[in-house]
């Protein structure tokens, strides 16, 4: 018999009682969904900024200076490094800001989703040294069962909630911005 | 030696002992203020256990499910009894492809299996990427906490430590400095490294993907830029639809460490382009522990660390007493159930205040299982085993200011029987005090009336 003949019949043999399985839940919504998501962010380290018509690559032109190199997969924001001729993700280290539509956030936790069709690298998050989310005001749920119904489970590719800069409190306790991932979180509500 | 013994060694150092009592119960006081923000928590509570006893009851019919949705997505599935074959199976899929270098996050099921030893008496080179377990690695020691795993160090050894391992400035022990010379010497890993392996929070029935969980974004930088990604996890760690998701999310950081969520959730479902993917699907010792109807509900545990945080035990006497893999209240059900002999003071390491349990996400009724425990040891033993271990606890008790304090947690216990009779007597945990009056009633006495009531 094979590891997993012997697994599954052991459990099998057991002949355990049934127990139900819950029915998915959902709650109302918490209203004020901009509000949340912002002071989620924020309460995770992340920087906010609300954008309100100008140009964005100008408001980003506020935080990031015009001599780091800057990936932008964003529409309205120039960048001047460029994905072409990048073969392998690797060769992304270095790379200072990178600019990454998210497809929606979580009000109750800040986590915004990122998918892998709107990153080409997976890991271009977090080997970047400085991440810049873009969502839309209009894309906000309330909470994470909201979340998952949103994106369904026919989604295969690779995706991540993001929910602030990577951080570690492993040296008793301190916390520390900026672990493996980037060491710091922007994110425009556009 | 056991938990006594081992608590007694940890006690020798008072200060350090009284920072990790203090800050184990800061970061409990941070679960507190989560969850507080959620309304329904209870409800979450609920219906979290209810899925996981439901998984439980079905596991086969879900485990084949699993296996042939993964299958259809790309992820190569294998199955492993025990230890050994985990082990194997990781060794085959690096041996075959030469790799000779394996970067790994956070995973408490390889430490169980001690895949690491294994690795490299195999020539392996393994590096731990979570800071804490890199910490711990370069110490030589285990992870003493399933969350924080270097809790038991101080910033000055691991300030030493760095020093002598990575080259920092010595005596710099600011923890900015030294994270940032773990994170340029880590880059450096994961950058080289072809194969990754990761531990699994949660694997769906119905999309065939896994969910890994992680603040430091360590798991996905090893991940995304190896060759190889192996996913390693224990068979209880499914659940069974997609939304269900939506619930474990909520619960597990807020319950560990007092966040909404951990930074980085990340959905596996299949290989990226030119990439393996392997996920091992491991039982060693849990199907026995399902066939165990009392102690069958502590598979349901999510490992959020919540237990561990609040017990007076646990807190004041240290990771490394419990001399298991899982340490704290969580950690004394399950090893028993491993190794009965060896583990076998565990269950006694505990005041049975069930406070573990009032914050366990999952609803594990965990005082109820170590009280379980001890009938069952001390029928297994004739009582010997249980007698000497009682004389134990009372001499090193009275031993030891800090676990004569222990004792004060049985307040929460007692005052339930006798409201109010023990209130302000005793602190759970105060600053240095005299001695607090001593309970009219014996440890014994009071465990023989009053345990397993609750
Ligand atoms: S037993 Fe409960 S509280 Fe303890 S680690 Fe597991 S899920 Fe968390």
């Amino acid at each position: 018999m094979s590891a997993k003949e012997k697994i599954l019949s052991r459990i099998r043999d057991l002949s355990l009682p049934p127990a139900n399985l819950p029915e998915t839940i959902s709650f109302p919504d918490r209203g004020d969904k901009l509000g949340g998501l912002k002071k989620s962010l924020e309460l995770a380290g992340a920087k906010v900024i609300e954008h309100n018509g100008e140009g964005l690559s100008f408001l980003l032109s506020n935080y990031f200076s015009a001599n780091v190199s800057m990936l932008s997969l964003v529409n309205g924001v120039q960048g001047n490094f460029f994905l072409e001729g990048i073969n392998q993700p690797g060769e992304l280290e270095g790379l200072e800001v990178a600019v990454i539509p998210a497809a929606f956030g979580v009000a109750e936790t800040g986590a915004l989703w990122l998918k892998e069709e709107a990153l080409t690298f997976p890991v271009l998050p977090f080997i970047v040294q400085h991440l810049v989310l873009v969502v839309s005001k209009e894309a906000i749920v309330s909470d994470m069962h909201e979340a998952y119904r949103r994106i369904g489970p026919m989604h295969r590719n690779f995706g991540v909630f993001v929910a602030g800069p990577s951080k570690t409190a492993d040296i008793e306790q301190s916390v520390v911005i900026g672990a493996h991932g980037p060491l710091s979180l922007t994110v425009v509500l556009k | 030696m056991g938990h006594p013994e081992e608590a007694s060694r940890f006690l020798a150092n008072a200060d350090r002992a009284k920072w990790h009592d203090q800050t184990l119960w800061m970061v409990r006081q941070k679960r507190d203020v989560a969850t507080g923000f959620v309304s329904e928590w209870e409800e979450l509570r609920s219906v979290a256990s209810a899925i996981k006893e439901h998984t439980l009851s079905r596991l086969d019919d879900y485990l084949t499910e699993f296996e042939s949705n993964a299958l259809l997505n790309g992820i190569k599935v294998h199955w492993a009894e025990n230890a050994d074959e985990h082990n194997r199976i990781v060794l085959g899929i690096l041996s075959r492809r030469k790799i000779d270098t394996l970067v790994k996050s956070k995973s408490i099921l390889t430490e169980e299996c001690h895949l690491n030893d294994f690795l490299q008496e195999n020539g392996i080179e393994v590096i731990d990427t979570d800071l804490g377990e890199r910490i711990v690695q370069f110490a030589k020691q285990p992870p003493s906490h399933i969350v924080m795993p270097a809790i038991h160090m101080k910033r000055g050894e691991i300030s030493e430590l760095f020093h002598e391992k990575l080259g920092t400035e010595k005596g710099n022990e600011d923890a900015t400095y030294l994270t940032r010379a773990a994170r340029k010497h880590l880059r450096d890993k994961f950058l080289k490294a072809k194969a990754a392996l990761t531990g699994v929070n949660f694997a769906i029935a119905e999309t065939g993907g896994f969910v890994v969980c992680t603040n430091e974004g360590n798991a996905d930088m090893g991940v995304h830029l190896a060759d190889v990604h192996i996913a390693s996890m224990g068979i209880e760690k499914l659940i069974p639809r997609w939304e269900d998701l939506g619930v474990f999310t909520r619960i597990l950081a807020r319950s560990g460490t007092g966040q909404a969520i951990t930074n980085y959730t990340s959905h596996f479902h299949k290989p990226r382009k030119g990439q393996e993917l392997h996920l091992i699907l491991v039982d060693n010792g849990r199907t026995k522990q399902l066939g165990r109807e009392h102690f069958r509900s502590s598979l349901k545990c999510i490992r959020c660390g919540a237990c561990m945080n609040t017990c007076p035990v646990y807190r004041r006497s240290g990771g490394f007493s419990y001399k298991s893999t899982v340490p704290g209240p969580i950690g004394s059900i399950l090893s028993p159930g491993i190794d009965l002999k060896k583990y076998s003071s565990l269950p006694f390491a505990s005041s049975l205040c069930g406070s573990c349990s009032d914050v366990c996400p999952v609803k594990i009724n965990i005082h109820d299982q170590l009280y379980r425990w001890r009938q069952e040891i001390m029928q297994h033993n004739n009582g010997q085993v249980q007698g000497k271990i009682f004389s134990r606890m009372a001499g090193f008790l009275l031993a030891s200011p800090f676990w004569y304090r222990v004792l004060s947690s049985m307040v929460t216990g007692i005052s339930k029987v006798f409201p109010g009779a023990l209130k302000n007597s005793f602190l759970v945990w105060g600053n240095q005090r005299e001695f607090p009056p001593v309970p009219r009633q014996t440890f014994r006495d009071w465990f023989d009336q009053n345990a397993g009531k609750g």
